[in-house]
């Protein structure tokens, strides 16, 4: 049963990639793009052969991001969220394929396209004693921009980012709270104005209230508050790798899921949310509420090959494929039955978490080779 | 389609074709990256690093252990407090190792072995022990403020070997700087303070001022220039070091150290029979330990300590608290021994 599904939802990202092959608008684009790791960690160090026993990190990863999308990077723990970014930015290098970001490829022209890009990495084990500016300020150095221009950008972002106090700026950044440095990492991502955000789990292990600080900072980036388009003439494109559901659902324009190391579907939320509906139950999914629906189930299960999902006297959840049949079909009911009453009928989206946890459970059993 | 698409850049690596069908999308950066900035950015950060109190302190202690062995092994107070004689054990020494091609310390008498032992645990002293100091405050310096989050660096811009060098230029400078120039400074100044004072200066002690120069002039002059050949074959190890640390493994890690030590021992055996031979300077002794310790010890001190060779040693090997453990008994060591032989050479006097 499982096959089958997989199946269909195979289908469905085919589809859903066909609408959007306009290259040109693409700012990160991975092409069968695969890491493979040696299972034995310390025959790697030792840069021994084990005995041929690898962990496929990343598989044939063929991504799509537009260019100024919010490209929510979704998978559970260890699915090769990180091991993904790591690529793209130049900390690992593909066993296999290649990646572009802004049309730099990874492998010959890594400088150019690191130029296009900032990254907030997951965690910082340690952070240097400086000061935000000192810090900020070394870091624009390194990305290209001149000592002035990167002061004056430090100084900016971190009024932005509500961290400009007297005694925030004068503590050291290893003392601040572990929220703080992530916005700072935040803010270092963003100091030469990339094209492109890499942001790995950026609100992971942050108490409620830094998170929800974190949230807003990023939806502002995603708004295009701080992030000017400049001479660029278009808006950051923001890759956010998460399993923060909420996160995602309040800033991402764009989806895409990720479970053992496949990518299994990807779109934009709307469209995923209907697609991945459809695919695990084979047709969208209606829910219809009103009075006395119990009489009707039957009818319309019969009359429309309809599959119930949900059942109650007030509320009614099919999956059916002639959805555009089903609404003159309740109003019939309706009319020929005073006992029954329809008050509202709609397409039922999944949330982001019945989505992850569909494909989650979906994708096939692929970890050691 | 999408298999011939990666067929095409992989060949596009090896020279042919391009970059497959991943075309252009702008951009708001110069084609050009200028990387003259970045680099000096980070000479500035490890210049800074290394200019924290607590490592200040640490390199002005061992900048005074060194100079305190410096002396002591110059100025050697066994084999009856007579410098000439030991020289010649030396050259006696060194022409029998020559005539049997063994090792000095395999034919060592119990005339000569308390020269030996004492020049050679000075001056071990000496290039262990400041080595350690400063591989203690490196740690500090690394652990604390010379490391950049490697995933911060390494996702920009920046060439990695550019930040290597900016990292193990600034470290092998102050090495080599607190390891011999401000000893030998030290000692100048010093010898400079006693002139016309009386002869109680603790150079004048064994020299007079013409003795003192025609000593640094050809005695320390000769070894100091042998020892830097001995950098120079020392420094050829670092190629293989710098692999071994920038991802050949552990096993290439030992094996650049080991070839540091065997470089600086077949540049003694170059250089240390021409001093031996051509100089009268006392404490010649410890030349060995000096060819071969001292380029070794700060050249895996300097890699040891720079950021991103750390990140790889440092956490197996010198944990913080066994650097400061390493640090303070050597540091305590260096200077009781240097106490100790001062009163000593004071009370053969």
């Amino acid at each position: 049963m499982s096959v089958d599904v997989t199946v269909k939802l195979n289908n469905t990202k085919h589809d859903l990639h066909g609408n959007n092959d306009d290259e040109a608008a693409l700012t990160v684009r991975t092409l069968s793009l695969t890491k493979v790791f040696p299972a034995n960690k310390i025959s790697s160090l030792l840069k021994l052969n084990s005995h041929g026993e690898v962990k496929v990190a990343v598989d044939n990863l063929n991504m799509k991001v537009p260019r100024g999308a919010v490209y929510g990077y979704l998978g559970p723990n260890g699915a090769g969220k990180t091991t993904t970014i790591r690529m793209l930015v130049g900390l690992l290098k593909p066993t296999r394929g290649t990646a572009s970001i802004c049309g730099h490829t990874i492998h010959d022209d890594l400088r150019g396209a690191q130029q296009h890009m900032g990254y907030m990495p997951d965690i910082i084990s340690k952070f240097p004693p400086m000061k935000a500016v000192e810090f900020l300020t070394l870091f624009g150095e390194l990305s290209g921009l001149n000592n002035g221009t990167a002061r004056r950008r430090a100084l900016d972002l971190l009024s932005w980012g509500n961290l400009d106090d007297a005694t925030t700026l004068n503590t050291k950044v290893n003392k601040w709270s572990a929220g703080m440095q992530r916005k700072l990492l935040l803010i270092q991502a963003m100091l030469h104005n990339p094209d492109v955000l890499l942001l790995d789990e950026p609100t992971a292990n942050l108490d409620p209230v830094a998170r929800r600080e974190l949230i807003e900072l990023l939806k502002r980036v995603t708004n295009g508050d701080a992030a000017d388009a400049g001479d660029r003439g278009w808006r950051t494109t923001v890759f956010l790798s998460s399993h923060d559901l909420q996160e995602v659902e309040e800033v991402a324009t764009h989806l895409g899921f990720l479970n053992r190391g496949v990518l299994v579907a990807e779109d934009t939320k709307e469209k995923m949310r209907k697609a991945i509906g459809a695919a695990t139950t084979g047709a969208p999914t209606f829910r219809i509420t009103g009075e006395n629906l119990m009489e009707v189930a039957k009818q319309v299960e019969d009359k429309l090959q309809a599959k119930l999902v949900n059942l109650s006297n007030t509320e009614l959840t099919v999956a059916t494929k002639h959805g555009d049949k089903l609404l003159s079909y309740l109003a019939e009911v309706a009319q020929s039955n005073p006992e029954v009453k329809v008050t509202n009928m709609t397409q039922k989206e999944d949330s982001l978490e019945e989505i992850f946890l569909k494909l989650a459970r979906l994708t096939p059993q692929k970890e050691w080779r | 389609m999408r298999r011939e698409a990666v067929h095409k850049i992989r060949k596009g690596k090896h020279g042919a074709g391009g970059t497959g069908d991943l075309p252009p999308v702008g951009g708001s950066f110069p084609s050009s990256h200028p990387r003259l900035p970045g680099f000096l950015a980070l000479l500035r950060f490890n210049l800074r690093s290394l200019l924290k109190p607590w490592s200040l302190f640490l390199l002005a202690v061992s900048a005074l252990s060194s100079y305190y062995a410096v002396y002591v092994s110059f100025h050697p107070y066994s084999a009856g407090g007579v410098p000439s004689s030991w020289a010649d054990a030396i050259r006696g020494l060194a022409s029998l190792k020559r005539a049997l091609g063994l090792h000095p310390l395999l034919i060592m008498d119990s005339y000569h072995i308390l020269p030996w032992v004492i020049g050679g645990f000075t001056a071990f002293m000496f290039a262990g022990g400041t080595a350690l100091v400063y591989v203690g405050a490196c740690n500090l310096v690394a652990e604390d403020s010379g490391c950049l989050p490697r995933s911060l660096l390494h996702s920009r811009p920046v060439s990695r070997t550019g930040f290597l060098l900016a990292g193990f230029v600034v470290r092998f400078a102050a090495f080599a700087a607190h390891g011999f120039v401000v000893p030998f400074l030290i000692a100048y100044a010093q010898n400079v303070a006693d002139i016309g004072a009386t002869a109680q200066s603790v150079i004048t002690n064994y020299m007079t001022m013409d003795q003192w120069y025609a000593t640094a002039w050809n005695g320390l002059f000769w070894q100091y220039l042998a020892i830097f050949v001995a950098y120079l074959f020392a420094l050829a190890s670092l190629a293989l070091l710098l692999s071994a640390a920038t991802g050949r493994g552990l096993i290439g890690i030992l094996a650049g150290v080991l070839l540091s030590y065997v470089t600086g021992y077949a540049a003694w055996q170059i250089t240390g029979d021409y001093v031996t031979s051509g100089t009268t300077l006392g404490g010649v002794p410890s030349l060995p330990a000096f060819m071969v310790l001292i380029p070794a010890f700060y050249l895996v001190a300097a890699i040891y300590s720079t950021p991103g060779f750390a990140w790889r040693l440092q956490a197996p090997l010198f944990g913080f608290p066994t650097g400061m453990g390493f640090l303070t008994l050597y540091g305590a060591a260096l200077v009781a021994l240097s106490v100790l032989a001062y009163r000593r050479r004071g009370g053969a006097e």
